[in-house]
């Protein structure tokens, strides 16, 4: 049987020439990841709380903004900075620092809030900076450290890159569960 | 008619190759990031952009992931020609995919773009 011939695309062009309509963005599903390849790439947002480097799935990440005016809201759970306006819908924002138990958020002109979704109800998360978009395959998380479960909760597992960098991957919808249980 | 328009581009000598091309474009702004992330950071403080101009190949945050965020928020309407390199149709292939409604390679010529920027914003 013959291979399928690529054809070269010529020097520019509109996708509507080149390829079908994209599809509409689809919700998330509720677990992508338990079926994982062992081979799977997957692109994560990666982000600083202090020092450490974190990462979030990126079909989970909604948008990245810069740190406006967060307005603070009365009796709030300490985590809970407060609620920002994105385009006329106000989203609660979470320290996710403190969320973590890892001290609290100083606000500096490269802190973001990274807007997850969650449901139909997008969410806010304050970090310290971004640091980069990363492909991580799964064979580099280490999801296990001497026989202990390392990977569960709000740990998806920890990457091992380059050198004596690592990044603990979050399972955003674990984090969100347990904060708002807490808020 | 263009009146702002986001450039997405690590090159300072492709950069100047656009303010060249824009220079039949008086009226419009261009306003130039270096990468993904400051491409969104730009979104977020300027806002009505017509145009995006997207480099595949950037670091921190490149081509491909900036559409992968950008479409599921409110920018995912603004059209966005993507720019790479001969001999990654693959990528490009991708970026349409992804909602990119044109693509041009580099190196590319003044006229070439002029022609895709009319049948972009007609």
């Amino acid at each position: 049987m013959e291979k399928e011939k690529k054809i070269t695309l010529p020097a520019y062009g509109l996708a509507e020439d080149i390829i079908a309509p994209p599809a509409p963005v689809q919700e998330k599903s509720t677990s992508p990841e338990d079926q994982a390849e062992p081979d799977a790439v997957r692109k994560y947002v990666i982000f600083f709380l202090g020092q450490e480097e974190y990462g979030l799935l990126i079909s989970e990440v909604q948008e990245i903004n810069r740190v406006n005016r967060i307005t603070r809201v009365p009796n709030a759970s300490a985590h809970i900075k407060g609620v920002i306006n994105i385009r006329g819908k106000i989203l609660p924002v979470i320290d996710l620092k403190k969320g973590l138990n890892l001290g609290e958020t100083e606000i500096g002109k490269e802190s973001r809030i990274v807007v997850v979704e969650r449901g139909v109800r997008p969410l806010g998360l304050l970090v310290d900076r971004i640091s980069q978009v990363l492909t991580i395959a799964e064979n580099q998380m280490e999801k296990k450290l001497n026989d202990t479960k390392i990977a569960q909760g709000f740990i998806r597992g920890l990457a091992k890159l380059e050198g004596t960098r690592l990044v603990i991957l979050l399972n955003y919808q674990e984090i969100l569960g347990k904060m708002l249980k807490k808020a | 008619m263009l009146e702002k328009v986001l450039i997405v581009e690590d090159s300072n000598l492709q950069a100047k190759m656009y303010q060249t091309v824009f220079k039949g474009h008086p009226d419009c702004r261009l306003i130039f990031a270096q990468n993904g992330l400051e491409a969104l950071d730009q979104l977020a403080l300027e806002k009505d952009f017509n145009l995006i101009i997207l480099d595949i190949n950037m670091p921190k945050m490149n081509g491909l992931a900036f559409l992968e965020v950008m479409r599921r928020n409110g920018y995912g309407k603004i059209p966005v020609i993507i720019v790479s390199t001969e001999g990654k149709d693959e990528d490009i292939r991708r970026g349409l995919v992804a909602g990119a409604k044109a693509y041009i390679k580099k190196p590319w010529k003044p006229d070439q773009l002029r022609d895709l920027l009319n049948k972009v914003v007609a």
